[in-house]
């Protein structure tokens, strides 16, 4: 398989379970992007107000829970140029930008991001390196899940990947496969997205992220 | 929680509040229909078979070097940090949790979906020592809160409705909760797990794979959850069955291919986690439960079990799981599996019970992810059990009886004069409704005034031996079509004259002993096997190109399990041919034209397990169907009547249960015939149609061409 038929596939797949995926040319329109996807979202809800005091709640959810009038986009770990590129589309948009700590916000966030180090076309999976805490917790506890994944770093099939699990488990590892946003069929079989996890996952392809 | 197997009487009972949940059924009957055909779309991209069999190779492997694999596994684990410990049972794996929770000062526990969890009974073990213990995947989370087993091993709520689910939630909560929307429930558990989960001290999960080279270990969800539960809890302990144990990456990649397509027919779950050592700040500890695997592995043949991936595929496929859910098709584990596992890691009197719940269609056979031949390994339990535990009267009698043709032939000729007041248009009828008890859903069929052994000596003078003979054709008759459908073999003898072939009838064949198999009396099965492969062999048929069978469960016997019996036999199952396969094989050469079809014969078929899935034959039933008259395809032909041999005596209510499904299908069709290739199936289907008064001729394939 060529490049971009991986890529077609790698679309096609990873919008069959659910997720949404952008092509962006530069940094800037990723960062855009990114933004966007924490602006376009209802308010975060807030699952434990009680633990977080940082922030101000605004009326109740759907679900009975209070929501947060403020927007936060947790980012830890991004390489530098992202990260800074990013603290400055926040400060323009007026959302928090969280990079550590990411305990304090267990009752949720309305953005993660993380870049990924591959992606797996046949399935629609990107492969992220989460053995920091932070980066792992940032993917677990917001509402929208974004990765930024670049083309280049596509594989065919699960088989591909072995190399780089033998590479990242040569000491403590933590390798997360994430297919689409968490989802569950446990009540009479209906699929149902953010029984815990994220409730939508938006995968933005950026050519040289994984060089940045 | 799982006491509904304390006696056979009681497991009927719950067999039949089963098979009178309408929710249950609708919600079973739609997963079945739609697992088969989504399965088959996530397999479109990969080499299925080729998967199977690497799934299959890994896994024997892995447990043939088991202790070199666990030794290497343990070291590499514990070089990163982990603390590793082998468990001999599941008394031992409860402690050594315990004993990791109390040494780390743990009160509140999360937990992860694990059938070995579920295996060992560990939350029961936890909460007696006091522990706060909470499920966090939805399913579990829900069975939880009904103090309920899983019934299935991935969706493990599967039995219940969002209404019941809703009133749970309610009770719960405190607070009234919708009982339509599906959607609002699933965040119910969001909102409600979410603080348990920040205030969690240890974290328990299972392991799909456990790799040996580098001491990982990874789990598979689609809710997420077992990341958050190795993440959030300053102490994780996995619990890892030894079969979990693969040697490479590649091993377990391997069998990640297979597992989500098989489970849910999907192509990957939502979330893998990969994981190795420790991290700065926590503990991990990795259990490795042995409870009978390392003994197992030993097993020539049920080692098997060790290429399990717990996929659940063998209850999606199963037609009595479809009709009774797992909380009756497993004791913990659920499917042929649980069958299988009830007997190897819990209670032998439990796995007696279940064990002969199988109609053995070999439905499950054809999608384990492993390769694992189930039917194979339930028919053993049966056969080990019996030689364990002494066999029951009557299986072991019939042993008697059958281990002697002599013996069983005359016995048949007896029942034939005593069924003489009650028997008419080929039916027992006219017998008091007691004596049928729960077998009324059928009419009987009557044995034949006389067998086909009786006819061959004047047929083969009203049949010449042709002048330029294509074929030496011997017969094996099979019990059913010998005493009770000789016409069908007649049929099938002057189908094969006609078209210039020498027909033989060895008198000394008997019984194929599929029945004695099934239900576990080895050494009579074996007998009768000898006494077939000596008849066959004997001068006059030594020398016949094919033996031809009407009956496809004694087609795939003789095939497939003569040769495991002894290799000698398997010049004679290599000869073995159904009806279907060599009539379509005589047609394509053709030198007597077949009639027209003949359009007002609307022909329905139903394909027989053991010819479909046992001798993998597909197309040529359908061929002929279509040059005798027009075929009429009808839903899920390859299901299961529910015959299944002793299997309709045994589970007279299940076996109701799967024939009206296939004649329900029959009727909405408007065919005027159902063709089948098995006189078990005949009997079944014909019995049926005739109890409800229908219309319906049910013939054997043969039939159709005299």
């Amino acid at each position: 398989m060529n490049s971009s038929e991986l890529l077609l596939l790698f679309a096609e797949r990873a919008e069959s379970v659910g997720a949404r995926v952008f092509t962006v040319p530069t940094m800037a329109d990723a960062v855009v992007r990114i933004l966007q996807s924490c602006m376009d979202k209802a308010p975060c809800e807030r699952l434990l107000p009680e633990l977080e005091s940082a922030t101000d709640s605004g009326p109740l959810s759907s679900n009975g829970v209070p929501v947060r009038t403020e927007r936060v986009l947790a980012a830890p770990g991004l390489p530098g140029i992202i990260a800074a590129a990013l603290q400055a589309g926040c400060k323009d948009a007026g959302v928090r930008l969280v990079t550590d700590n990411l305990r304090e916000w267990i009752s949720g966030v309305d953005v993660g991001v993380n870049v990924a180090l591959a992606g797996i076309a046949n399935s629609g999976t990107c492969v992220l390196d989460t053995l920091n805490e932070d980066v792992r917790l940032s993917g677990m506890i917001c509402e929208t899940g974004v990765v930024l994944l670049d083309p280049a770093m596509l594989v065919d099939s699960l088989a591909a990947t072995a190399p780089l699990l033998r590479r990242l488990h040569a000491g403590p590892g933590y390798v997360s496969y994430i297919t689409g946003p968490s989802r569950t069929a446990d009540i009479e079989r209906v699929p149902a997205v953010g029984v815990h996890g994220s409730l939508d996952l938006h995968v933005i392809l950026l050519s040289g992220v994984s060089h940045a | 929680m799982h006491d509904r197997l304390t006696s056979v009487s009681d497991y009927a009972k719950h067999l039949d509040a089963a098979l009178n949940d309408s929710f249950l059924r609708r919600a079973l009957d739609t997963f079945a229909v739609a697992y088969k055909a989504n399965r088959e779309a996530v397999f479109s991209d990969v080499d299925e078979q080729a998967l199977i069999r690497a799934v299959s190779d890994s896994r024997e492997a892995a447990a043939a070097q088991l202790d070199e694999l666990c030794a290497r596994f343990t070291a590499k684990a514990e070089a990163l940090g982990v603390r590793v410990h082998r468990a001999a049972d599941a008394a031992e794996a409860n402690r050594l949790m315990i004993d990791i929770a109390r040494e780390n000062s743990v009160r509140r526990v999360i937990k992860a979906k694990s059938m070995t969890a579920e295996e060992i009974g560990l939350n029961a073990a936890l909460e007696g020592a006091g522990l706060q213990v909470d499920e966090t995947d939805l399913g579990e989370w829900i069975i939880q809160l009904r103090h309920e087993g899983p019934s299935h091993m991935v969706m493990p709520a599967i039995h219940l409705s969002r209404g019941q689910v809703a009133e749970d939630f309610s009770k719960f909560t405190g607070i009234e909760q919708d009982r339509e929307d599906v959607q609002k429930l699933v965040k119910v558990a969001r909102v409600q797990l979410r603080p348990v989960f920040a205030q969690a001290d240890m974290g328990i999960t299972g392991a799909n794979f456990a790799v040996a080279e580098t001491g990982a270990m990874v789990t598979v969800t689609n809710e997420g959850n077992a990341r958050m539960v190795t993440t959030l809890p300053r102490v994780h302990v996995a619990l890892m069955g030894l079969d979990k144990l693969v040697p490479r990456y590649e091993d377990a990649l391997a069998a990640l291919e297979v597992l989500p397509r098989n489970a849910t027919a999907q192509r990957l779950t939502a979330s893998v986690s990969w994981i190795s050592g420790t991290e700065e700040g926590k503990v991990r500890h990795f259990i490795l439960l042995d409870n009978g695997r390392a003994a197992v592995a030993k097993d020539p043949l049920f080692s098997q079990i060790f290429r399990c991936v717990r996929c659940g595929a063998c209850a999606n496929v199963c037609p009595v799981y479809r009709l009774v859910g797992g909380h009756r098709m497993g004791h913990i584990y659920i499917g042929a599996i649980g069958l299988i596992l009830t007997y190897l890691f819990h209670d032998k009197a439990k796995a007696h019970i279940l064990c002969h719940n199988c109609t053995g269609c070999e439905a499950c056979k054809t999608v384990c992810a492993g390769g694992i031949d189930l039917p194979r390994l339930i028919r053993e339990i049966r056969a080990r059990l019996n030689e364990e535990q002494g066999s029951p009267l009557e299986s072991a009698l019939i042993g008697k009886v059958m281990a002697s043709r002599e013996l069983f032939h005359r016995l048949l000729s007896f029942m034939r004069f005593a069924q003489k007041p009650v028997t008419s248009g080929g039916f027992v009828r006219h017998l008091p409704a007691v004596l049928l008890g729960r077998h009324g859903y059928k009419s009987l069929p009557a044995l034949a005034d006389k067998p086909f052994r009786r006819h061959w000596p004047e047929l083969t003078e009203t049949l010449p031996e042709p002048e330029a003979p294509v074929a030496r054709i011997a017969i094996f008759a099979g019990c059913a079509q010998d005493f009770m459908y000789p016409e069908q073999l007649k049929a099938c003898v002057r189908f094969f004259h006609a078209r210039n072939a020498t027909l033989l009838f060895p008198m000394q064949q008997t019984c194929c002993g599929l029945p004695l198999s099934m239900m576990g009396e080895r050494a009579a099965a074996l007998a009768v096997a000898r006494q077939n492969v000596e008849a066959f062999s004997a001068p006059g048929f030594a020398s016949c190109d094919h033996i031809v069978t009407l009956c496809a469960s004694c087609a795939a016997h003789l095939r497939h399990v003569y040769p495991q019996y002894d290799p000698a036999f398997a010049a004679f199952a290599e000869k073995i041919v159904d009806f279907s396969t060599l009539a379509r094989k005589f047609l394509e050469r053709l030198p007597i034209p077949l009639a027209l079809p003949d359009p007002a014969l609307r022909i329905a078929y139903h394909a027989s397990c053991h010819l479909y899935r046992g001798l993998g034959v597909h197309d040529a039933p359908r061929e002929l169907i279509a040059r005798a008259g027009t075929y009429l395809p009808t839903p899920e032909e390859d299901v299961c009547c529910g015959f299944g041999g002793t299997y309709s005596v045994k589970f007279p209510q299940v076996s109701a249960g799967l024939l009206d499904k296939k004649l329900n299908a029959c009727a909405a069709s408007g065919a005027t015939h159902l063709a089948v290739d098995c006189p078990g199936c005949v009997m079944q289907l014909r019995g049926g149609a005739d109890a409800r008064g229908m219309k319906l001729k049910v013939v054997h394939m043969a039939e159709l061409f005299s």
